[in-house]
């Protein structure tokens, strides 16, 4: 008989954005280290699974589902966002449309994903530096605008950035939901804090010396 | 059919718990490959949702000419060629809250209040918990007394069988999916609504041991659960020896 605990965390990420920024490569790149140049078009949905440990040596399984970006599967898409601890919205460096559509992302994730997700804006291609079109201040400016998200710049390519896009994913929702359990007890300890030491102790006094 | 082993998946497609029943196959299937196999059964899911929503409703006595506009209203899924009877996701959504009842499984279903040894074994499974819905563990013999039509079925998939094993999958109102296999080793033969009223019963001792744990955190694999381990073992262990 065999049970299921070899890790301590299941976490589900989402990549989205759109058509062609390159969401399976950096998955590809991230999971399997590998890079395919074709493109080929992700049809609904894919996933793959990648085994981490965090910086507390908890064993993570990080579930990457990988979205198709094309407008014609968002039906099918969209059902993912349920359950997602973390969603990676990724554009594409070399293209200001795709950046300029974050906001329909964000809008999206704010239709179908769960309150409080934790967010990472990713900008790929970033090894075509002749063909850059949004700088990392303009898209810096942008996260700053939408709440202090956090912004990255990554290659599936030369594999820049990608394991660490990934990784300050994991440590963010490790994070969160920390401070989400942390929440309770610290408020018990500021304001509600209940003081015992007023009480009869029943060891000492009356409670003792009358008992049979 | 002899049981293999047991899946819980969560509502958004991670593997919670497995445990295998067959020692010898244990060890050649690692935690990866499992994880894949419920992500992928959680799409499957998700896909016959999408085609037969109707599965997911049913008490459709409760449908009317306006839902059923709203129904056709296939705008948004024009391009992916599906029946029909496919339906935008919200929609669906909203039809499913609007039209889950809470009903007790087994509720209209016959008794059999005789005392035998089964019952006896069931006592020692819900001794000591907190769940008040005895319905669940309501015994019944052979298949006449089962009449699945009187329980909630919101799961689209219920069976998927092949040469040598079968899939049996029972879906909570929450989305969780809990997954029976089978191998053919054994000529005993399950009925699937028996299989399903199994899995019901996994699905209130999940409802009663792990969710009810306050240091258990919603969609996350149950660990170093002794209790539950205990609870599932005795209840496999009755279920195939039921036979």
């Amino acid at each position: 008989m065999s049970s299921s605990s070899d890790f301590d965390y299941l976490f589900k990420l989402l990549l989205i954005g759109d058509s062609g920024v390159g969401k399976s490569c950096l998955l590809l790149r991230f999971a399997d280290n590998t890079y395919n140049s074709d493109y080929i078009s992700t049809i609904g949905v894919d996933f793959k699974i990648k085994t981490i440990k965090l910086d507390n040596d908890k064993i993570v399984k990080l579930q990457i589902w990988d979205t198709a970006g094309q407008e014609r599967f968002r039906t099918i898409t969209s059902s993912y966002y349920r359950g997602a601890q973390g969603i990676i919205i990724v554009y594409d460096v070399t293209d200001l449309e795709s950046f300029n559509n974050l906001n329909n992302w964000l809008q999206e994730i704010d239709k179908f994903g769960t309150n409080g997700v934790t967010k990472l804006i990713v900008g790929n291609k970033n090894d075509l530096t002749d063909k850059k079109q949004v700088t990392l201040e303009m898209a810096q400016e942008f996260a700053k605008e939408k709440g202090g998200l956090t912004v990255l710049e990554t290659s599936a390519l030369s594999s820049e950035n990608v394991e660490h896009a990934f990784l300050t994913m994991a440590n963010e929702i490790k994070d969160n939901s920390d401070k989400n359990e942390q929440l309770g007890d610290g408020n018990g300890q500021d304001g509600n804090k209940i003081d015992l030491s007023g009480g009869k102790s029943l060891t000492s006094g009356g409670a003792a010396s009358n008992c049979c | 059919m002899s049981f293999d082993s047991l899946l819980i998946i969560n509502r958004s497609g991670g593997l919670i718990y497995n445990k295998s029943f067959n020692a010898c196959e244990s060890s050649s299937i690692g935690s990866n490959e499992l994880l894949i196999l419920a992500g992928t059964l959680h799409s499957a899911f998700t896909l016959t949702n999408c085609i037969l929503p109707e599965t997911l409703v049913p008490f459709s006595e409760s449908y009317n000419g306006a839902e059923k506009e709203e129904f056709d209203d296939l705008s948004k899924c024009n391009n992916l060629s599906l029946p029909n009877n496919c339906t935008d996701l919200e929609t669906n959504i909203k039809r499913q809250e609007m039209e889950l009842k809470y009903f007790p499984p087994g509720s209209s279903a016959v008794k059999n209040n005789s005392i035998n040894e089964k019952t006896v074994n069931f006592q020692s499974i819900i001794k000591g918990l907190t769940f008040k819905g005895s319905d669940f563990f309501h015994i019944s013999d052979g298949n006449k007394n089962i009449r699945l039509s009187d329980y909630h079925q919101v799961s689209a998939i219920r069976h998927i069988g092949t040469e040598h094993i079968d899939i049996y999958c029972y879906q909570s109102v929450t989305g969780t999916k809990f997954i029976g296999i089978y191998n053919h080793e054994e000529k005993m033969k399950h009925n699937i609504d028996q299989v399903t009223c199994f899995l019901m019963r996994v699905y209130a001792l999940y409802s009663d041991i792990v969710l009810k744990n306050p240091f258990y955190s919603l969609d996350m694999p149950i660990r170093n659960s002794e209790r539950f381990d205990t609870k599932i073992k005795a209840l496999v262990k009755l279920d195939t020896s039921a036979g």
